[in-house]
């Protein structure tokens, strides 16, 4: 069993015109030191499963199992500060705060000294090759390749074994997006990270372990190396 | 961490934290204010209910009314006779009813100065002892004394001189009439004859030189030799001069004559002066005319007499009311003194400082009795059965006059005071009324008091200060709910702006692990911060500025606020300016106001902040789903409303409460001004000259001049005036110039012709008390005898009828019992005999007739009769008449050229009639000295403010203490109009608000609920949608919600209220107008946003 699982999971949801089945008795296995791919046409449920993974919410049925335990029964603001960072394509960096600062906030979380953690985060910082010039921005400030690699140091900052992707590359022109899938690629083989990413984009299915396809809520294993 | 970083979302949005910060703090301030003044203008009203009495003041007004120690006055005496006394009492206004007595008295060793000596009538009286050293040669000697011919010593002449041997009395002390001066004598005489100034002979009796005689008489001084004038008691009715003057001695020898009026002469007596010829004439068979020892005891009691009330209340007595009069050492009287009636006596400080005498010390005070008949002060030592009491008083207070120059004499009133028959007052009752009710008192006693009872009422000002304090509050009031209302609307906009708004970074704090707690913390830490800090300065400037605020507004609702009263009959003499009160901060309250908004603020942040924590994944709308018709706008509107669900509902439920609210608010504004109208349409307000207490509105002096000033004013559409004269009924003409005297002529010769040992007299106030008026006026309807007062009850002979009184023929209408008395019939020409004081000065006091003076005798037709009550007596007849008549008899007026020219005044008074039969209008103009009374109509009853300021620039006043007064009998109109123009003030300022909340309203619900489909706006106009197009979408949306709610608002409006009126349909639309107003702001300005912005940013 890998460090997740999803476990026969179903998920559906109701809006005012319909119910939709998002997913459909999906199971997989995701372990660390791999990058994952999940990929699909809009509206097939990748994103539905990451927030799964993520514990933003709970499966219809099944179970999503971290360490082979439920996040049913976990506490999901620990599990989300502790155990799993999320990437995503709008970068969700907190607005009020600067790049540091941004980085700093999951380190502080975890009980760090301020001075501490300034030191970690611009390290952190530094490590996805912003310069240093950038620490005190806001996020207004910054484009959008240097948004997405404040978040990723942000994740790293979390300290945590598994990174949740939403379509990190998606608001990245082309060289940004292959920069931060190097990053996500080394986190994973270097640094033995478990690195799932939902894209619909196939060249980065391309780099990746291991590939799922979602349609229509249904999961299916595309390609494993 | 969860602190910094919630300080810094608010240091790092200083544009939102300004604003809010700012928002709070005018909130705060305002709502500290608002309810700190609430708070002291009603703790301000009930000090001052407290500290302020309302005295109504009952009189009688009798016929020698203002006098307030008159004459016996008989109609006084029938109207009192078995008077009930609980017509009075009514628990719901009345606290008290006291009723205090007055006496005349004297205090031991206490002489009056000038200033202060009451008016008398022995005003100059001698009595004197001297001998005559100089008896003048008439044959051959320069007449002298012939100044005096013309001024009421006509039939005096000049005797001789004379040495003062003993001034047994003499007024003021006059240090001219000292023993061993020298001084003229004059003596009456008779026989005048033709020429009045032949002094040959004829007089009354003579003196002789070297003899010494005591004698009775005045003094005059105005010229440089002191002139004694030998005067009787009683006037030319008993010739016997022993009454008035009599011999002691003749050329040493002490004369005198027994009881039989036997000379004799016992014993030669050169030497002794006059007490010791006093006592040789007591001692002996001598004959001696005590009258002397009484005459000056009476004049010096009555000279020095004090007015002594016995009071249960103090506090009810006027001048103390009025603050004339101060205690300025020493206390009232307790309430232990008053129930037991002990000699404690308060006195004025001149009385104390003149005797040396203060706070407990003791005084000799004694209270005359008066008798039925008898009643005047000036007579009732010696007529009456001398002192009631005569009994050491301490005093316990000594008060300071602060404008009347006047030192009564008060104690408290014992038990036995009730079985006396003191000196009669006019003075009925003075009524403690709870403050505030003195309308409703009035109105609810005014048909129960006999007909010449009237009522004023003194507050000290309460009736002004309540009025402006009831509208402090209720100013306070209404701006406290406008601030409740804009603080919940700040706060609120505050929580979604500060909460709600930070929607995405609590998301991305909670993905990152953040728990709820925390990051409800983060969120409340920001908005508290902002609150407290924005409060505290908001109560400091509250406490700061709460006086200046709470005086500004204590001005603005003194100049708006309370009623008018100025000139209000019932409050004459009583609008004095109340004191400014001192409002207390309350800072309590104030801070309780301040910790509220914090409270209010972390309530709406926390419902807010579980809002946002508890929103579960929010729902996927695709744009497709929704966008069916791009290029149809309007049915894209439909669709929109329909398919938005409840936020549909959001807009015409603001609109329905909106329309609702205008509709009634806007209906009851109007229906108040309709009030207004009505009450200013059915008010009867009457103006009328009064004198000082306004009680009377006849028997006044008023010049004719002043009258032209009301006429002038430009405000009064008609007068009414009226001439009074007392007269003597004399008989009935019948013809040629005879008169048959069908009854004797006893009146005036009783008047003039006392009893033998009573001395007695003639006064005005006796002649007013004894003899009738005859009334000329224009119009019965509006006589101002008679206000408020039932009409007379006419019958007219034939061919007669109310518009006589706008003639000028010799006609009238008399009283029933007139007619029984003297068996007249309709038709019949009666004499009259009126009478004319020599005026010495107007208004008050005692004028002596000299007999034969002021008479006018003429003949007037009856031309009806009217049913007499209470001894009513009184003739009307119409003005012109009176003008007519009386301008002939003006001619005796000359010799009074050395009076008071004001009296005699002949201003051009214009009057104005319409013919009713052919609308002819005509002037006329009227020449006559002071009129009785006057009256005016007003031409448009909405005037009467600006008709007061104009009085107040002429020099009027309602004030106690000016010379010429005017009421005016409104009815409580002022009151009745204030109250609800008070409403309609507020109303007035409350429109604009809300006309302007109406676009502010409009505004943000068009702003947020179209910006909730911004990305559906970018769509359609990325989709080729033009402005216009896409602009025409979302205005028609809201406009159709808008007119649906209004719609409905209207229907129900009209359900509550009944009726649409003009102003409400205009408020409607006006609501209307400015809702489609915000709207089309709010759309044009989202229209405005980069499309490309909106659609390239996802909201997850």
């Amino acid at each position: 069993m890998g460090i997740l699982t999803l476990d026969n999971v179903s998920y559906n949801y109701r809006n005012r015109y319909q119910i939709t089945y998002a997913l459909k008795n999906v199971s997989c296995d995701f372990e660390t030191g791999k990058i994952y791919a999940i990929i699909g046409k809009s509206g097939s449920g990748k994103t539905t499963m990451l927030s799964l993974l993520a514990g933003l919410d709970l499966p219809t049925t099944g179970d999503v199992l971290f360490n082979g335990e439920s996040t049913a029964k976990l506490n999901r603001d620990r599990y989300r500060r502790d155990d799993v960072a999320v990437i995503y394509q709008s970068f969700n960096l907190l607005p009020l705060l600067t790049a540091v600062e941004n980085v700093m906030y999951p380190i502080e979380m975890h009980g760090e000294k301020s001075k501490n953690a300034r030191k970690q985060a611009e390290d952190m910082i530094e490590s996805v090759g912003l310069p240093e010039s950038i620490r005190n921005r806001y996020p207004t400030m910054m484009s959008g390749g240097e948004q997405q690699r404040v978040a990723i140091a942000r994740a790293l900052a979390s300290n945590t074994r598994i990174i949740l992707a939403d379509e990190p590359t998606g608001n990245l022109d082309t060289e940004n997006g292959r920069n931060v899938i190097k990053i996500l690629k080394e986190l994973a083989h270097d640094k033995k990270y478990c690195v799932i990413i939902v894209t619909h984009d196939n060249s980065i299915a391309d780099e990746s372990d291991v590939v799922y396809k979602m349609s229509d809520g249904v999961l299916t294993l595309e390609k494993e190396q | 961490m969860i602190f910094k970083n919630s300080i810094k979302s608010i240091v790092r949005t200083p544009g939102k934290t300004t604003l809010f910060s700012m928002l709070i703090i005018i909130i705060t301030a305002f709502m500290c204010l608002s309810v700190g003044i609430w708070g002291s203008s009603v703790q301000t009203l009930k000090e001052a209910d407290e500290r302020y009495k309302t005295i109504a003041n009952i009189e009688y007004v009798g016929a020698t009314y203002p006098d307030e120690i008159g004459m016996y006055d008989p109609n006084f005496a029938i109207a009192m006779k078995d008077f009930d006394y609980s017509v009075f009492e009514n628990e719901e206004y009345v606290e008290n009813i006291d009723r205090f007595e007055a006496f005349s008295g004297r205090i031991d060793d206490f002489v009056p100065n000038d200033k202060y000596k009451l008016d008398s009538p022995y005003a100059n009286k001698l009595v004197l002892a001297f001998q005559m050293v100089t008896v003048y040669d008439y044959e051959n000697a320069v007449p002298q004394g012939l100044e005096f011919c013309d001024n009421g010593y006509e039939d005096y002449v000049f005797y001789g001189l004379a040495k003062v041997i003993n001034p047994i009395y003499t007024y003021k002390n006059a240090k001219k009439f000292d023993k061993g001066m020298v001084i003229r004598v004059f003596v009456p005489r008779v026989d005048i004859g033709d020429d009045p100034y032949h002094l040959n002979g004829n007089y009354a009796f003579t003196l002789e030189n070297n003899c010494t005689y005591i004698a009775n008489g005045e003094m005059n001084d105005t010229k440089s030799a002191p002139t004694f004038f030998i005067k009787p008691f009683t006037w030319g009715q008993d010739d016997r001069y022993e009454t008035f003057y009599q011999t002691l001695a003749v050329s040493g020898y002490y004369w005198g004559h027994d009881a039989d009026r036997n000379d004799y002469l016992p014993e030669y007596v050169r030497h002794l002066d006059t007490e010791e010829l006093i006592n040789k004439a007591h001692q002996s068979d001598f004959y001696f005319n005590e009258s002397f020892e009484k005459a000056a005891k009476e004049y010096e009691e009555v000279n020095n007499s004090l007015r002594v009330y016995a009071v249960n209340d103090l506090n009810t007595v006027s001048k103390f009311e009025h603050k004339d009069y101060i205690i300025q050492e020493g206390r009232e009287f307790t309430q232990e003194e008053y129930s037991s009636g002990k000699k404690s006596v308060i006195i004025n400080n001149a009385v104390a400082k003149r005797l040396k005498v203060g706070i407990g010390d003791k005084i000799t005070l004694r209270l005359r009795k008066g008798s039925e008949y008898w009643s005047m002060m000036e007579q009732s030592y010696t007529y009456g059965t001398g002192y009631l009491e005569e009994a050491e008083y301490e005093i316990v207070g000594i008060y300071k006059s602060t404008r009347i120059e006047e030192i009564d004499v008060y104690i408290p009133k014992a038990e036995w005071m009730d079985d006396t028959d003191p000196v009669i007052s006019y003075n009925i009752a003075n009524i403690t009324l709870k403050n505030g009710t003195a309308e409703e008192y009035f109105a609810h006693i005014r048909d129960k008091l006999p007909e010449a009872m009237r009522i004023s009422v003194y507050d000290g000002g309460y009736a002004q200060l309540a009025g402006t304090l009831n509208s402090m509050r209720e100013t306070a009031v209404l701006i406290s709910a406008i601030c409740a209302l804009s603080t919940v609307a700040i706060l609120v906009l505050f929580a979604y702006m500060f909460i709600a708004k930070q929607k995405q970074s609590v998301r991305t704090m909670r993905i990152l692990g953040t728990t709820k707690s925390e990051t409800r913390r983060y969120l409340l830490i920001g908005v508290l911060v902002i609150t407290v800090i924005s409060a505290c300065i908001g109560f400091g400037v509250g406490i700061f500025t709460s006086d200046e605020i709470t005086d500004m507004v204590y001005q603005n609702a003194l100049s708006k606020g309370g009623a008018d009263l100025r000139y209000s009959d019932l409050y004459i003499g009583s609008t004095v300016e109340p004191e400014s009160p001192r409002f207390e901060t309350p800072i309590l309250i104030m801070a309780y106001v301040a910790l509220s908004i914090i409270a209010l603020a972390i309530i709406f942040s926390l419902i807010s902040a579980r809002k946002i924590l508890v929103q579960g994944r929010e729902k996927r709308m695709t744009l497709s789903e929704r966008m069916t018709a791009l290029s149809r706008a309007f049915r894209q509107s439909f669709i929109s409303i329909w398919r938005n669900g409840a936020k549909s509902f959001i807009v015409p439920m603001v609109s329905l409460v909106l329309v609702v609210f205008m509709v009634v608010f806007f209906g009851i504004q109007s229906g108040y001004l309709k009030q207004i109208d009505d009450i200013y349409k059915n008010a009867n307000v009457m103006i009328y000259f009064t004198n000082y207490s306004g009680k009377l509105t006849t028997g006044l002096s008023i010049p004719a001049t002043s009258i032209n000033d009301i006429q002038e004013s430009g405000f009064v559409s008609a007068t009414h005036l009226m001439k009074s004269y007392k007269y003597i009924y004399k008989g009935v003409y019948k013809g040629d110039n005879e008169t048959e005297f069908n009854v004797y002529d006893h009146e005036l010769n009783e008047l003039a012709n006392p009893g033998r040992d009573e001395i007695k007299v003639i006064t005005k106030s006796l002649v007013n008390s004894k003899l009738s008026d005859i009334m000329f006026i224009d119009s019965l309807q509006y006589n101002p005898e008679r206000l408020n007062r039932a009409p007379l009850e006419v019958t007219y002979a034939d061919g007669f009828d109310e518009s006589m009184f706008l003639g000028n023929d010799n006609i009238c209408i008399v009283p029933d019992l007139l007619m029984r008395r003297y068996e007249l019939n309709y038709g019949d020409e009666i004499v009259l005999d009126s009478i004319k004081f020599q005026p010495s000065w107007i208004g008050r006091g005692s004028d002596i007739i000299p007999k034969g003076y002021g008479e006018y005798f003429f003949r007037i037709k009856i031309a009806g009769s009217y049913k007499s009550e209470s001894g009513n007596m009184n003739i009307y007849a119409p003005l012109a008449t009176g003008n007519r008549l009386f301008q002939y008899a003006a001619g005796w007026s000359s010799q009074y050229a050395n009076y008071n020219v004001e009296w005699f005044e002949t201003a051009e008074v214009k009057m104005k009639h319409t013919d009713e039969w052919t609308g002819e209008e005509f002037e006329y103009s009227v020449f006559v000295p002071a009129y009785s009374s006057a009256m005016f109509e007003l031409n448009d009853n909405r005037e009467i403010n600006k008709f007061k300021d104009k009085l107040d620039e002429l020099g009027y006043s309602s004030d106690l203490r000016q010379v010429r007064y005017i009421a005016i009998n409104d009815g409580g109109l002022a009151s009745s109009v204030n109250n609800i123009s008070k409403h309609v003030d507020y109303m007035n300022t409350l429109s604009p608000v809300i006309y302007a909340l109406t676009v502010i309203i409009g505004f943000v619900s068009s702003y947020l609920l179209t910006r909730t489909r911004k990305a559906e706006l970018a769509v359609m106009r990325s989709l080729g949608s033009g402005k216009i197009k896409t602009f025409i979408m979302f205005f028609f949306e809201q406009m159709i919600l808008c007119l649906i709610g209004s719609a409905l608002g209207v229907i129900i409006g009209i359900i509550i209220y009944g009726t649409l009126t003009s102003m409400q349909i205009i408020a409607v639309l006006g609501y209307f107008v400015c809702y489609a107003v915000g709207c089309m702001i709010a759309v044009s300005i989202m229209n405005r946003v980069n499309v490309l912005k909106i659609l390239s940013t996802r909201e997850h």
